[in-house]
């Protein structure tokens, strides 16, 4: 049985296919559409799954769409009642949004994709979440998290997994939200709502929580980690562009930080208050945590919706609650909706068997070494290439040996947001100038933002104090959603990687999932004694992570990156130019990704 | 040839939708929503409560609730 899951018109559209409960491919449309969270229709994503499943959409038993629209729609307009006069701009601008587009997400899809009415079903956005979680995951039975910013009205659940059903027990409701207090923040400290979260987390370990007790005059934390915010101090809930108040800003005592300074400064002020909603959301995520096992007596955790993408969080889970292990979707925001409606729909609407657990996430396109040969000489592009992949993981090895800031390419690309060593920049994590380098030659980026190290699985403790899953497995640090201390005395080891508060964003590598890229790291490790190198996602900064060798071409030439490896074939700086017919966007600073709540 | 008349009645027509909307927030959507105000609490801004967890309320477990977009 094939079922598509679909997810979009919020931000991020994605699409996903799955076999029997195994999931053969998905992809957010951004990758082939070049378009930075894209959020329209995935029609690109969807003919790579059909692709890669081998079927006509014919063959597919059911097409899921990840939430309920007219739910959502509701939620709107109660919203807009209830906080009448002041919601008039923002009810226009939904009103029109909906009217036009999101109205009609039934009969885009009917026509779009030329099904009959009977096979295509709605999942609940949450529900979503929490099947993209536990059905993933390895776990019979679990306690089951979701944690974003606004589904329908739903903003965070608490549920239980048994086998292929999921009961979702409690929820919480717009507008107390994690998600949304979390990104009222990032608004304050001057990034953008929905893409400037990573930059306030990377941004919090330069400050000291000195400011908690302020954000707590504008919140209650309940016993059982649910939250309730004084919506005085909040603004997204009737204005289409301020995310709080100026009361929000007279309890912080400074007004928020101007979005034109970007990057540039490091207020220590706006440093403190990163880290000090940090640690709220940190407090808060804890006892949720803490609260799901209490409450369905599993030890194991499965979490997803955008939250669950704070790392630091979730090691802090592990470490400090009753939780032992952790399954954390590898798409935990709204793109692993996509996968997770199908799931949810296989699973727990038809009652079919569990599928193998979700352990890597290696899935979307790929291209061959005939592929990559044909694109290279077709454009006349100078290259060395290697017949077998142990002559060619030296010549790696030793590029970064040497110093040399690589892209490499190879094997399928990863579903969700991190780069996990398909389509990854690379270097020596021993360098101590490398973090510097790579931020301002090669991502173009704020050049506080850390870098995180890819380690062998096996030897992850040795550099880290990993958290204490009984079962060594860490979930999260496959797909590098832990952040953990590096060990005291290897800091020096590897000061590339290692943040300012001696932490890094680990992702630890399988033999069984990326033989190719755990091979590499080997060797490295072999050759210099430290089995880490700093991995990047491949893109510059704005620009989707690349999926074709064209792209990654044209990405090579356009940074200052000193060598390209596509599969086994390497081509060096000398042949950079860039190929025009392959289409480049960067999304810039003020570009909406979109509404906040809509 | 075309497009700039295309453009021009697609800004057009968001001004008078704009234009539209803002008269229907007003004249029908006012008593609804001052009524709306008066009587509930729909996103619980009064009286935090001890947990803002509710009860999971969605119907959504055979096919026929799944073909629905409510
Ligand atoms: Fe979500």
């Amino acid at each position: 049985m094939y079922i598509l899951g679909l997810s979009f018109y919020y931000h991020d559209g994605s699409a996903a296919i799955i076999k029997d409960g195994v999931v053969l491919a998905a992809g957010e449309e951004e990758r082939f559409s070049r378009r930075k969270h894209d959020p329209g229709f995935p029609g690109k994503a969807i003919d790579f799954c059909l692709k890669t499943a081998g079927i006509t959409i014919d063959q597919v038993d059911y097409v899921v769409f990840y939430e309920k629209p007219f739910v959502k729609f509701e939620r709107l307009l109660l919203t807009a009642f209830s906080t009448f006069p002041r919601s008039l701009k923002v009810f226009r601008e939904a009103m029109l949004a909906w009217m036009q587009k999101k109205l009609w997400v039934r009969s885009l899809i009917l026509k779009n994709l030329g099904i009959p009415k009977s096979k295509l079903l709605f999942a609940d956005h949450h529900m979503s979440h929490a099947s993209a979680a536990f059905f993933c995951s390895p776990f019979d039975e679990a306690a089951v998290l979701t944690l974003d910013g606004a589904g329908e009205w739903t903003t965070s659940t608490l549920g239980h997994g048994k086998d292929t059903k999921i009961d979702l027990l409690k929820e919480m409701r717009f507008p107390h939200s994690v998600g949304l207090l979390y990104s009222s923040f990032t608004a304050y400290c001057g990034f953008e709502v929905n893409e400037g979260e990573y930059k306030l987390m990377g941004m919090a370990p330069y400050g000291e929580p000195k400011y908690i007790d302020r954000i707590k005059k504008m919140i209650r934390i309940n016993d059982d980690g649910s939250l309730w915010q004084d919506m005085k101090y909040f603004a997204y809930h009737w204005s289409a562009t301020n995310s709080y108040t100026p009361a929000f800003e007279e309890v912080m005592g400074r007004p928020g930080r101007d979005p034109a300074l970007e990057d540039k400064s490091l207020d220590p002020f706006y440093c403190d208050v990163a880290m000090s909603i940090q640690r709220v959301t940190e407090e808060i995520v804890m006892r949720m945590a803490q609260n799901a096992v209490n409450v369905t007596g599993c030890k194991r955790l499965c979490m997803a919706g955008g939250v669950a993408l704070n790392s630091v969080a979730n090691a802090k889970i592990i470490n400090e609650t009753d939780v032992e292990e952790l399954y954390v979707h590898p798409a935990a925001g709204d793109d692993g909706g996509a996968v997770g409606a199908a799931m949810w729909a296989y699973n727990h609407l038809l009652g079919k068997p569990r599928a193998p657990a979700l352990d890597h996430a290696y899935l979307g396109s790929e291209y061959s070494h005939a592929e990559i040969e044909e694109f290279l000489s077709e454009h006349d592009i100078a290259f060395e290439k290697y017949d077998t992949d142990e002559e060619f993981f030296d010549v790696v090895t030793e590029d970064l040996i040497a110093g040399k800031v690589g892209g490499w390419f190879r094997g399928r690309f990863e579903w969700g947001p991190r780069a996990l060593g398909s389509r990854s920049i690379i270097a020596d994590a021993r360098s101590t100038e490398m973090k510097e380098i790579v931020n301002a030659k090669i991502k173009f980026r704020e050049a506080f933002r850390p870098f995180a190290p890819s380690v062998l699985h096996e030897r992850a403790g040795e550099y880290f104090e990993m958290p204490n899953d009984p079962s060594g497995e860490h979930w999260p640090a496959r797909f590098m959603l832990y952040v953990v201390p590096v060990r005291e005395e290897k800091r020096d080891a590897i000061p590339a990687i290692t943040h300012v508060d001696g932490s890094g964003r680990l992702q630890t590598v399988m033999k069984d999932s990326n033989p190719d890229y755990h091979r590499m790291i080997e060797l490295f490790g072999e050759k210099t004694g430290v089995p880490v190198v700093l991995n990047t996602s491949f893109n510059l900064k704005g620009e989707p992570i690349v999926e074709t060798p064209a792209q990654a071409f044209n990405t090579f030439s356009r940074s200052e990156m000193d060598v390209l490896y596509l599969q086994n074939y390497v081509v060096r700086k000398e042949a950079k130019k860039i190929i025009h017919d392959t289409p480049f966007m960067l999304r810039h600073e003020g570009d909406r990704v979109a509404e906040m709540v809509s | 040839m075309f497009q700039p008349v295309t453009q021009f009645l697609e800004r057009f027509g968001n001004v008078v939708g704009r234009t539209l909307l803002s008269v229907i927030y007003w004249v029908a959507l006012a008593p609804i929503a001052v009524f709306y105000k008066l009587f509930t609490d729909a996103l619980m801004v009064k009286s935090p409560p001890s947990s803002t967890y509710c009860d999971w309320s969605q119907v959504n477990e055979t096919l026929d609730d799944a073909r629905r977009q409510d």
